[in-house]
């Protein structure tokens, strides 16, 4: 018999207690994967830079002004996929670690080496399932923009005129101008949760599933979260709550440290320098934490909707989920 | 189960309680709602204390005071409202509500105290009056997380523990009449015992849960456990027609005519 196979639905609060307990479980091996990932993105990022930088140097020596143009272009170009294959890499660690929780969580755990391999091969998949994100945001962004517009503009347009021909201008602008601006905000604010939380554990499903690809993860991201966006909310913000006292310490009190510190060039590049460093560390320490709520958020809704619990309860030889 | 930590307590009468600690995450879903609706109690406050603030002082001739005793006055009652709104919602809802809030309601948990004896005006005044401190730069965050019973100040100055409500069992599941005859006569072919109760959890928790899964997981996984617990009992034919829903129901009632051991 299994225990943790029982577990099935899980409340909102203990999805992240399960996630913040797995993480601590394998402390070392998370850390070491998510600073891993940091540094290949932290890699492509100086590695776009130097591409660029290194041949306009070398090449302005030259005296001509042509040749470090055309350095600079191409170092553009090397560097842009040198930033690529970096995300890419930040992506597919990433997701290694959703794996590992995941199948510690269902009982047939993993080694980070193991996880590695098995998705060594999906490296171009995770790149893409990025790049299909950001334009999925992007597409969000938009239409929350436009719907917040449409509506906040008709409602406040509608009240500003019937104010008018009952009191008078002013009041109805005024009055029209705050409601119409609110109902905008708050349908800006709706549709962008909405449509995050239904793409919210894509990168968890590419992770987990065998023979899922980047388009297949959206969808199947879209369709187990369909009735669970408020939930998700929740569990978002109770992660994000736990999260803050880590960042207060590697973020934010830096930062209000540095404020204090006198007016001097070395003083200010040095403390930009460690404020940095620390806030690179607070993102390591947290990414885990994201990447686990992900992945028991992605078993809790494969117990609700699909019966991933009760099917596990026994688990017959040979199925991968 | 691994996953949360229990504690047990043990009653003078030497009775043991098992309980399952609240975990930070459900902790933190608590007090998000309830921070929520203190929020907005606290802006409801604001809304009285500001028109109260215009309609006296548009009145200060006629009431001949000066404006601003009438300014100092109204905001000393507004602050003590407020903290008593902050301190009193917790203590007021704890205490009514035997160590619930509404936030504790809806993430499931509840102040005991440490024998097990539910909270009262007393707990839930100390554990009030330590939330400001335990708020404070997260002390009773690091607090939960880093203590083996999960206690912050306030708990341990109360001598009380957050523990998860008790799952609500839902009721006997509602087994059609023609399951029953069905299960009657599955009670005929097979040696129901090789049923063990665990089996039957997952037969229950699966018609309880059938309803909320998607049409293709109801499909499938009534299938599975079908074939499952048909291969167990040794099953090789069936009575009669039926489908992987009813042969659950079947068993499930059949295992529900055993006498009790």
């Amino acid at each position: 018999m299994n225990p943790a196979a029982q577990l099935g639905p899980l409340n909102p609060g203990d999805v992240v207690s399960a996630a913040l307990r797995l993480y601590r479980d394998r402390f070392k091996t998370y850390l070491k994967l998510s600073a891993l990932a940091t540094l290949w993105l932290l890699g492509g990022l100086v590695g776009l830079v130097l591409l660029i930088a290194l041949p306009v140097a070398m090449l302005s020596t030259l005296g001509s002004s042509f040749l470090p143009i055309i350095g600079g272009l191409g170092g553009l170009v090397l560097g842009f996929l040198a930033l690529l294959y970096g995300s890419a890499k930040y992506y597919q660690l990433s997701g290694v670690m959703g794996r590992l929780v995941f199948c510690d969580l269902v009982n047939r755990p993993e080694t980070a080496s193991a996880a590695q391999r098995l998705l060594a091969p999906k490296l171009g998949q995770f790149l893409w399932l990025g790049f299909l994100l950001f334009l999925a945001y992007m597409a969000a962004y938009l239409a929350a923009s436009l719907g917040a517009l449409i509506a906040g503009g008709a409602v406040g347009l509608l009240i500003a005129g019937m104010f008018t021909a009952l009191i008078n201008g002013t009041v109805g602008g005024i009055l029209g101008g705050i409601l119409g601006l609110m109902l905008g905000l708050g349908v800006f604010v709706l549709v962008l949760i909405w449509i995050l939380a239904r793409l919210f554990i894509a990168d968890a499903v590419l992770a987990i599933e065998a023979s899922q690809d980047a388009g297949g993860s959206l969808s199947r991201s879209w369709e187990l979260t369909q009735t669970s966006v408020w939930r998700i909310q929740i569990v978002f913000l109770a992660a994000f709550l736990i999260q803050l006292p880590i960042l207060m310490v590697t973020n934010y009190f830096p930062s209000l440290f540095f404020a204090f510190l006198p007016d001097n060039t070395a003083v200010l590049a040095a403390s930009q320098g460690i404020g940095l460093l620390l806030s690179l560390l607070g993102s390591v320490l947290t990414l885990p934490l994201w990447q686990a709520v992900k992945a028991v958020l992605y078993y809790d809704l494969r117990s609700r909707r699909e019966g991933l619990d009760l099917e596990l309860r026994h688990p017959p030889e040979q199925t991968n989920p | 189960m691994g996953l949360f930590k229990t504690v047990t307590i043990r009653t003078p009468e030497s009775i043991e309680l098992d309980f399952v600690l609240a975990g930070v995450g459900s902790r933190a879903v608590a007090l998000v709602v309830d921070y929520a609706c203190l929020g907005l109690g606290l802006l409801g406050l604001a809304v009285i204390y500001s028109f109260l603030l215009v309609q006296l002082l548009s009145m200060e001739s006629v009431l001949g005071l000066d404006s601003r005793t009438i300014q100092l006055w109204l905001t000393a009652i507004g602050s003590l409202l407020a903290f008593g709104l902050y301190v009193g919602y917790f203590v007021l809802f704890e205490t009514l509500w035997f160590g619930q809030t509404p936030g504790k309601r809806y993430s499931k948990i509840r102040v005991i105290r440490d024998d097990g004896q539910p909270e009262r005006l007393l707990q839930a005044t100390l554990r009030s009056l330590l939330r400001p401190i335990d708020d404070f730069l997260f002390i009773g965050f690091f607090c939960i997380l880093l203590t083996q019973p999960e206690k912050r100040l306030g708990d341990w100055l109360a001598g009380t523990l957050v523990v998860q409500t008790d799952p609500k069992t839902p009721g006997p599941v509602q087994v059609p009449e023609r399951s029953q005859a069905i299960g009657k006569d599955l009670l005929g072919l097979i040696d129901i015992t090789q049923l063990s109760p665990d089996d039957l959890a997952t037969i229950r928790a699966f018609l309880q849960r059938r309803t909320t899964l998607s049409r293709q997981a109801q499909v499938q996984v009534s299938d599975h456990l079908a074939r499952r617990y048909k291969d167990q009992l040794g099953l090789v034919t069936l009575p009669t027609e039926m489908t992987t829903d009813t042969f659950l129901e079947a068993l499930y009632w059949a295992y529900q005519q055993q006498p009790q051991r």
